[in-house]
């Protein structure tokens, strides 16, 4: 049985074309205009600032920044143009436009972010810890304040401060894909693989990522679970065509220890070297791989090309002399070797000082002592890397910078170069 | 008859009683059973009520077998912080503690590790025992009694003093002895680390590196320290695992020592007695990646049966464990990662190594054994932990595939697992294997795998090197051949049997070539199977 009253909706259709248009037009178009006017306003009420940083989203970079220069007072016009900048890889200029504008409207809580941002990025970390504690007071309960600050943190090695405020980011907003990423990183980081892979696999539903799925197959692999660390690499390497991606993949197909496993390994850490020339991990991975399939010839090429690229990493030489010796040419062996053992004798007096810099977890003290001690046997480049690591996290101590005079250029350590190998060398 | 084989006559056994048993009732292609308890082997090696421990007492805990009394059955000797423990073997059905009145008790000095061969060529197996600073040898005097002829021997080795071997260095028919030393600790010396909760001990790279030291048998008893004479004076120290072999076959004895933290050594022997390091040249000093390892444990074996000995290291938690196999013209690449060795699971601290044919298939797979070093770890890594599981693994066309899981409960059972020796105590012709505990008694693992065909070989060689310690045999059966060296000295703080075993599947026939210490090459036409035959050496 029908219902009278229900009228069906192509019934009304059919009904249109029978009245003068005129006349339906009229009626219809206050009311239409009336709708569409409120619906402007709330909309622009609602969405004002959203439909306007739209709008911004369109301007390129530098009609932005001039845009934010001319006008200082739209605050949105110049958050709009530092978050280019800083996509943009020029945190200097939004820096500069950025803090005095947060010094000005210190309540705007996310132009406060924004220049700490900017300025932690510019590398200065003073204005930046000053800024995002600013925010984190501001707004207590604003996810992203805490969570800026928790990467600027975990970015100068406080890895436990910055855990805390993750914890609290995620409290206030469970849905933060990138705040889950990071926890699960800094558990992995830790060692406890159960737990960062519950944290990696909340990232992963929320936020799929490279940076997550990697994470993830790192702690599969480190709990033995290859087959699925296998494919979560895969997933990282899918998303992210990086060097490390490629490195970490190749790494775990090599678990499978078959020759087709192998071999995808391989094809992955060439294209490791080829994505990143500088990728020393990526040659290494590539010669040890070449080596262990009887590829010598192969991984002379490989171990060449990367003591170019670093002339200091020893046992690319012990590795290199091995790999002449394989093939029976014993005066390359014995020329390549002879610089290995040039480079070797530090190793007591500098793995006794690894040593002590590995248990004293990071004590200041014990790392400047091994600073000294790779200056003293000429690895500036070891150096300047402990270096960074002490001066993340005290950037005022007063040796710091004198070391840093010291660690300046090259390693001094006297590497004579490798023998002429026209063979090794082709390409 | 090329070769003079003669069975069970030597020692007055017979063939009956080394027919294999029946198969254990089990599906899984290796299967174990922990029999210390039920068969009366109690010693620890080490010490658990007191903690932390410093360095000094974390690498303890010595096994090894040597048939003391000639008897066919070999005997177990257990070394540690607790002294030494010698258990006669009662056909397989017990071991009774016969340290008493043997003269190996009381043993000051905290022993470590032994040692064992008939140094002195009167057909009885003697002992060496290495304590934390020093070593101890007992001579076999026979009726169960051992004599310290130490300071007779002219053995004046002092400091910490890990793994030892005996071989025949210069060719002279005598078993010299080369002695791994650790490093050099003193009372006011740091000891301690404060990580969180734990009092972790400091580890050896804050502690200078002692070298080991080479002594030659001038015989009479008397042995002579000749390390630098040797060539051997530049090797790197802190030595805990020795093993020698003659992995070029070129008739004389090779050493390769493990290094903790340190440069692996290789020696290559010129015929003559002297050694170059060319551990470097051939590929066996560091890592697969070239960098320093926590070098613990040795042994030699061929895993991929292609008549090369291959090398075995163990190594520290969370480094891989180096398989270097040895590719022609003496060249050693480390292949761990192809051969399955990488895995995370494989990352234990590992002490004791054995290669080992357990289902006597006709390949040798392979044992580890493993125990952290720190005693309060688990208050700050209890992932880790102190206490680690030993493994055992099955090796498959040359990639070896953990299987302890299914190879019985011992291996469920978590210990802190320092030696790792290896002998067919029950002559059923199964390698049964112990592994000293330094946190309660030993396991015992008796073998109970499906059965198959196998045969043991021992040597009596015309030379005071009786049992013909450091020869080579290749055994031919089918389209196979195998390689064994035979040496008492292998694994870590152990003592193996001098014999070779040989797995031959459902193989009926079997030959053999011996190339002995001095070098004589001999054929061997046939061999019988499922028991042990002895080969005196041809005149």
């Amino acid at each position: 049985m029908t219902n009278p009253r229900r009228v069906r909706r192509s019934e009304v259709r059919r009904t249109l074309p029978d009245m003068p248009q005129s006349i339906a037009r009229g009626r219809r178009l206050p009311l239409l205009l009336l709708v569409l006017v409120s619906l402007a306003s709330v909309a622009l009420f609602l969405y004002g600032e959203s439909l306007q940083r739209w709008r911004y989203q369109r301007l390129p970079t530098d009609a932005l920044l001039v845009g934010a220069r001319t006008h200082p007072d739209d605050l949105l016009l110049s958050e709009a143009a530092g978050e280019r900048l800083l996509n943009a890889g020029r945190p200097l200029e939004a820096r500069d436009l950025l803090i005095p504008l947060a010094e000005r409207a210190p309540q705007r809580v996310s132009l406060v972010i924004l220049a700490g941002r900017a300025a932690w990025q510019a590398g200065d970390p003073e204005a930046a810890g000053r800024l995002l504690h600013r925010a984190v007071e501001q707004a207590p309960t604003n996810p992203e304040a805490r969570y800026w600050t928790a990467e600027f943190l975990y970015s100068r090695g406080y890895a436990g401060e910055a855990r805390t405020l993750l914890q609290e980011v995620v409290q206030l907003s469970p849905g933060h894909g990138q705040a889950w990423c990071r926890l699960g990183e800094i558990e992995l980081n830790d060692e406890h693989y159960e737990r960062a892979l519950e944290q990696l696999d909340r990232a992963e539903k929320l936020q799929p990522s490279a940076e997550s799925a990697g994470h993830r197959a790192a702690a599969f692999r480190a709990l033995g679970r290859v087959p699925e660390a296998r494919v979560a690499a895969r997933a990282a390497y899918q998303r992210g065509r990086t060097a490390d991606n490629a490195v970490l993949l190749g790494q775990i197909l090599q678990l499978t220890p078959n020759a087709p496993s192998l071999q995808e390994a391989q094809e992955l850490f060439r294209e490791a070297v080829r994505l990143n020339p500088q990728s020393v991990e990526g040659y290494k991975l590539l010669a040890i791989n070449q080596r262990s399939q009887g590829q010598y010839q192969e991984a002379v090429r490989t171990l060449r090309r990367m003591l170019r690229v670093a002339p200091a990493v020893s046992e690319g030489y012990l590795l290199l002399g091995q790999s002449y010796q394989a093939l029976g040419n014993k005066p390359l062996a014995d020329a390549v070797l002879r610089i290995y053992r040039a480079m070797e004798p530090r190793e007591t007096r500098v793995s006794r000082a690894e040593y002590q810099a590995n248990i004293s977890k990071g004590a200041v003290l014990a790392q400047l002592a091994l600073v000294r001690t790779y200056l003293e046997v000429g690895r500036q480049d070891l150096a300047r890397e402990v270096l960074g690591r002490v001066r993340r996290k005290n950037p005022e101590h007063p040796e710091v910078a004198e070391l840093l005079r010291q660690a300046d250029g090259p390693p001094t350590l006297k590497i004579p170069p490798l023998p002429a190998d026209p063979e090794g060398d082709a390409p | 008859m090329r070769g003079l084989v003669f069975c069970g006559l030597l020692l007055g056994i017979t063939a009956g009683c080394r027919t294999a048993g029946p198969a254990a009732p089990s599906t899984a292609p290796l299967q174990f059973r922990d029999t210390a308890a039920a068969l009366g082997v109690r010693f620890q090696c080490g010490i658990s009520d007191v903690t932390p421990l410093n360095i000094t007492r974390m690498v303890t805990g010595g096994a090894g077998w040597l048939d003391y009394n000639s008897d066919g059955w070999p005997d177990l000797v257990l070394s540690g912080l607790r002294g030494v423990r010698l258990y006669h073997n009662e056909r397989g059905r017990a071991f009774r503690d016969v340290t008493g009145g043997s003269g190996l008790e009381p043993i000051s000095g905290e022993p470590q590790g032994v040692a064992s061969a008939d140094y002195d060529g009167d057909g009885r197996p003697d002992l060496l025992v290495t304590l934390l600073d020093g070593m101890k040898l007992f001579r076999n005097a026979g009726a169960g009694k051992f004599q310290d002829v130490t300071r007779a021997a002219d053995l004046t080795l002092r400091g910490w003093a890990t793994s030892a071997a005996f071989a025949d260095v210069n060719g002279d028919g005598r078993l010299d002895l080369y002695v791994g030393r650790y490093v050099h600790f003193a009372p006011g010396l740091p000891e301690y680390q404060i990580d969180g909760d734990a009092q972790l001990s400091l580890g050896p790279d804050v502690y200078d590196a002692r070298q080991g030291l080479l002594y030659l048998n001038l015989g009479g008893g008397r042995f002579r320290e000749a390390t630098r004479a040797a060539g051997l004076g530049d090797a790197h120290g802190k030595t805990l695992g020795v093993s020698f072999t003659d992995y070029d076959a070129d008739g004389d004895q090779d050493l390769y020592l493990a290094n903790d933290q340190a440069l692996g050594d290789f020696y290559q022997n010129d015929g003559r007695g002297h050694f170059r390091n060319i551990s470097l040249e051939n590929g066996t000093a560091a890592s697969g990646s070239g960098r320093r390892q926590a070098g613990m444990g040795v042994d030699w074996g061929d895993y991929n049966q292609d008549g090369r000995l291959d090398l075995l290291v163990t190594t520290f938690y969370n480094e891989p464990k180096s398989l270097y196999r040895q590719d022609a013209g003496g060249v050693f690449t480390e292949v761990g990662q192809s051969a399955g060795l990488t895995l995370p699971q494989l990352r234990g601290t590992a002490f004791g190594v054995a290669f080992a044919d357990w289902n006597n298939d006709g390949v040798e797979d392979l044992m580890l054994a493993n125990g952290h070093v720190q005693d309060q770890l688990d208050r700050v890594d209890a992932a880790t932990g102190y206490r680690q599981r030993t493994q055992v693994f099955l090796n498959r066309n040359g990639t070896f595939q953990d299987v302890s899981a299914d190879a019985g409960p011992a291996f469920g059972e978590k210990i802190v697992g320092r030696a790792l020796a290896v002998a067919d105590y029950d002559r059923d012709g199964r390698l049964d294997a112990v592994v000293a505990n330094f946190v309660g008694p030993p396991l015992l693992l008796h073998n109970e795998s499906p059965a198959s065909n196998w045969l043991g070989i021992r040597l009596q060689s015309r030379s005071r090197n009786r049992e013909g310690i450091g020869a080579l045999v290749t055994l031919t059966s089918g389209r196979v051949n195998q390689i064994r060296s035979v040496q008492t000295g292998r694994s870590y703080l152990s003592a193996f049997p001098a014999e070779a075993h040989f797995g031959l599947g459902a193989e009926t026939h079997a030959s053999a070539e011996i190339r002995w210490p001095d070098g004589q090459v001999q054929q061997v036409a046939e061999l019988k199977l499922n028991t042990v035959n002895f080969v005196r050496q041809q005149n």
